[in-house]
């Protein structure tokens, strides 16, 4: 590290502590004290990354510290109830995973004890598409040559999603209704896994989200076949999209922040207004190309309209179909 | 190769990376040593430390950490009973029962040498080899898998009790209540009793240190001893292992590390599976297997050198493939993005620079944690001679600590005392606690592959038999099964007759 960059460590470290200390002497103005951000996943992970990096300019842009606070396990439904469950007094706030956070509590009313409504609407920054994938070395080089085969042994290609009633798992079901076939669905725990047996020839193709495999796409250890998205990903350029080849199959996991509903609405205003200003920033948007997060910014009641949007189609899919079986 | 090594060991070798490698090494030991403070969760709170840095620098600091921390987990495993992670559960086996006969020092200069050898022998693979270890690894499908925890369980039963039947018993009882959780096939909630903290089956860590640590400190305060070692044992203070300990121990050091960087390689296999197989094996190989258990410092070594071999081996598959191994190198790899690092062949070519100073810095963090840990054995051993009024209600308060800094979640701390009530009745019972926590590992894993390999194989078991890789692992399982049957009917043949 250079010798300028070790001073401007020091420097930042040093006003972080002196707005600490002055953040104290301000009452009244919002935020004036740490604020608490959950997270309802693991460290480490694509939703704790966003969280982490979101943090670091909510700080530079509202002069006091974002400390993330990991809750995970149970699909996200720990971190979402402490959200949902949070003081109202606009220091937590949090992240909110679609489709999860609308999924749980319709699929799983009794156990999860918050709803959807529960949430005061921030932002949201990322949504991921879906994409269908196989092998490097696969036969399938089209969708078409997949479909072909398909039709010619029906139930027999295997593909893999992150477990039922997930975004994986529906995209595959609207793909096989309008193409027609049948696939043998296999549900895996995450993607690693997953990417780890398509890579070595013992499924067939792979249900899962842009970002996560882009990289491998681009390298050429996997090829992507289409997305699950109305406009093609930067990302995979090349790769055409489902409504381009004239199915109807969109499917997107997002991530965004939110706050328990009963928070003041001045202190919601701070925190939109702030977050409206960094996805305008460029070296915000520089960090989450570089992770290969796809920017999607709905803020405030936009978003809440599309949260709630998203509630009555999974509950009008539950309703129709559902897919746990009791 | 050569001349990207050139340039990073150039980089390596400088006053700023060498106090960050310190640093990695020093908190890394802390993190491995506290109950319930992993090696993952170390890693993931380093990486916002690493954003300000350069990331050369930033990975120095997570290889050091992730090495030192699963050393870590065995200074305590080896003097307390106590083991920080599951990684060193095998290390309480001969480490303990060690320290009670007053060689606590020789235990830990075993453990860290062992340590030591693992992860330089496992690093080199990763050097030199790694391409070929990673299409090895794309070998294991589903069935693969489940065999392979098939192969855990059997194994554990077998190694963790002095009988048979009551390791079976744990087991079992283990994979019982492995069953909790939600089911991620069809989504259906089981036994959760409309907790969701249970959604997700029982967290293995709070059991851990349930069983292990808490359970002890029960111990410690219910006895009468004011020492957990007996007045009357005299301490040896030497730490660096005799000629006579190494030319022991040094045949399971390398089949052991054999064994650590092959199981890192396997993407959800672990550092427990690894110190558990490589253990059972040293046994296997020993001409007394009766003296494991008691204080061998085979024992010791075996664990600690399997389980230090498997951070080399689970970076195989993730820096080669960007599949991580287990959750530290999903985290990992999380880090390696952050700073635009693409894991992947590009990694190696394109990054050569970056990735051949992790590497290098992984050898010196082995070192490092080498040199500290002979240097300040000599004051860890101290904790031993602390009165037990003072030692139960610390291991107590770090153990509520640690099981609720998991998951920030109080249930978890609920969980914990449980635990600890049933880890020291079935002490006292004669049951070893250790299958429960290998059953939680192993169990879901084990019926998540089986219904995936049926779902795959549209319900025919047929295939398990007729993959090569499969075939071979039944083989395994068969002959760990049969073996210490055979010795048990050969053992009461020869009482009864004689």
């Amino acid at each position: 590290m250079s010798r300028t960059r070790k001073f401007c460590m020091i420097t930042m470290m040093a006003l972080v502590c002196l707005a600490l200390a002055l953040g104290t002497s301000f009452a009244g103005e919002y935020p004036s004290k740490a604020v608490t951000m959950v997270v309802a996943y693991a460290p480490g992970g694509s939703t704790d990354t966003l969280a982490r990096i979101t943090a670091k300019y909510l700080e530079a842009e509202l002069g006091q510290p974002f400390v993330v606070v990991n809750k995970d396990g149970s699909g996200g439904d720990i971190g979402f109830t402490a959200l949902a469950k949070a003081k109202t007094d606009g220091y937590t706030i949090g992240l909110i995973n679609v489709s999860p956070v609308v999924v749980n509590p319709i699929t799983r009313p009794k156990v999860v004890r918050y709803r959807i409504t529960d949430f005061a609407p921030i932002a949201n920054v990322v949504t991921d598409p879906g994409i269908i994938c196989v092998g490097a070395d696969s036969p399938y080089k089209t969708l078409q040559d997949l479909i072909d085969d398909a039709k010619k042994n029906p139930g027999k290609i295997s593909i893999s999603h992150e477990g039922k009633g997930g975004g994986d798992h529906l995209g595959i079901l609207a793909f096989e209704k309008e193409a027609g076939i049948t696939l043998n669905g296999v549900p895996f725990d995450g993607d690693a896994p997953a990417k780890a047996a398509l890579m070595g020839g013992h499924i067939d193709a792979m249900a899962v989200n842009v970002s996560e495999v882009a990289d491998m796409i681009q390298s050429g250890q996997l090829r992507g076949l289409a997305v699950e998205n109305s406009k093609r990903s930067p990302e995979v350029a090349d790769l055409p999209t489902f409504p381009e080849l004239g199915f109807t199959v969109l499917q997107a996991s997002s991530r965004g922040f939110a706050a328990p509903k009963d928070m003041a609405k001045e202190q919601l205003e701070v925190l939109i207004n702030a977050m409206t200003k960094i996805a305008n920033d460029p070296t915000y948007l520089a960090e989450l190309k570089k992770l290969n997060m796809p920017l999607d910014f709905m803020a405030g009641d936009d978003y809440g309209k599309f949260l709630l949007e998203q509630h009555e189609f999974w509950k009008g899919l539950w309703e129709a179909d559902p897919w746990i079986k009791k | 190769m050569f001349d990207h090594l050139a340039i990073a060991l150039g980089y390596v070798l400088t006053p700023h990376s060498f106090l960050v490698l310190f640093l990695g090494t020093a908190a890394g030991l802390v993190i491995g040593a506290l109950p319930g403070l992993s090696s993952t969760m170390g890693v993931a709170l380093a990486i916002p430390l690493t954003f300000g840095m350069d990331p050369k620098t930033g990975l120095i600091l997570l290889g050091a950490i992730y090495c030192s921390s699963v050393y870590g987990g065995s200074i305590t495993a080896i003097l307390l009973r106590t083991p920080g992670t599951d990684a060193s559960i095998a290390t309480t086996f001969d480490g303990f029962p060690m320290t009670q006969q007053g060689l606590g020092g020789k235990a830990i200069g075993i453990s860290t040498t062992a340590s030591f050898i693992g992860g330089i022998i496992s690093t080199v693979a990763l050097l030199l080899i790694a391409p070929l270890l990673a299409k090895i690894a794309l070998k294991f499908g589903p069935p693969e898998y489940f065999l392979v925890a098939i192969f855990g369980l059997s194994i554990i039963i077998s190694v963790s009790s002095n009988s048979y039947l009551n390791g079976l018993i744990s087991g079992v009882f283990g994979l019982l209540i492995a069953t909790v959780g939600m089911d991620s096939f069809t989504g259906y909630p089981r036994f959760i009793f409309n907790s969701d903290s249970l959604l997700d089956g029982i967290p293995i860590l709070p059991a851990l240190i349930g069983l292990f640590s808490l359970s002890q400190a029960i111990k410690i305060a219910i006895s009468q001893e004011s020492s957990i070692v007996k007045k009357d044992v005299s301490f040896s203070d030497r730490v660096l292992p005799t000629l006579a300990d190494m030319s022991r121990t040094w045949v399971t050091m390398i089949r052991s590390s054999v064994i650590g960087t092959i199981v890192g390689i396997m993407p959800g296999a672990g550092t427990s599976i690894a110190s558990f197989i490589s253990y059972n094996e040293a046994r296997r190989a020993s001409k007394e297997p009766e003296s494991f258990g008691k204080g061998n410092p085979e024992g010791v070594a075996a664990s600690e050198a399997a389980n230090n071999a498997v951070t080399g081996g689970s970076l195989v598959p993730a820096l080669t493939l960007g599949i991580p191994g287990n959750a530290v190198t999903a985290v990992f790899i999380g880090g390696l993005t952050i700073h635009g690092l693409i894991p992947g062949p590009n990694l190696f070519i394109k990054y050569a620079d970056i990735t051949y100073t992790l590497i290098l810095s992984l050898f010196l963090a082995n070192i490092m944690f080498f040199v500290i840990g002979i240097a300040f054995a000599k004051y860890f051993v101290k904790v031993i001679k602390t009165p037990t009024r003072i030692l139960a209600p610390v291991i107590c308060v770090l153990s509520v600590i640690g099981s609720f800094a998991i998951r920030n979640n109080l249930f978890d701390v609920g969980l914990l005392f449980g635990f600890g009530i049933l880890g020291y009745l079935m002490e006292r019972y004669d049951f070893s606690p250790a299958p429960i926590v290998l059953a939680l590992i192993l169990g879901p894993m084990a019926e998540a592959e089986l219904r995936r390999s049926l779902i795959l194989f549209h319900g025919s078991f047929v295939p398990f038999f007729q993959r090569p890789l499969s075939l071979a692992i039944i083989v395994l399982i068969v002959l760990s099964v049969l073996f210490p049957l055979y010795k048990e009917i050969k053992k009461s043949r020869i009482r009864k007759s004689g």
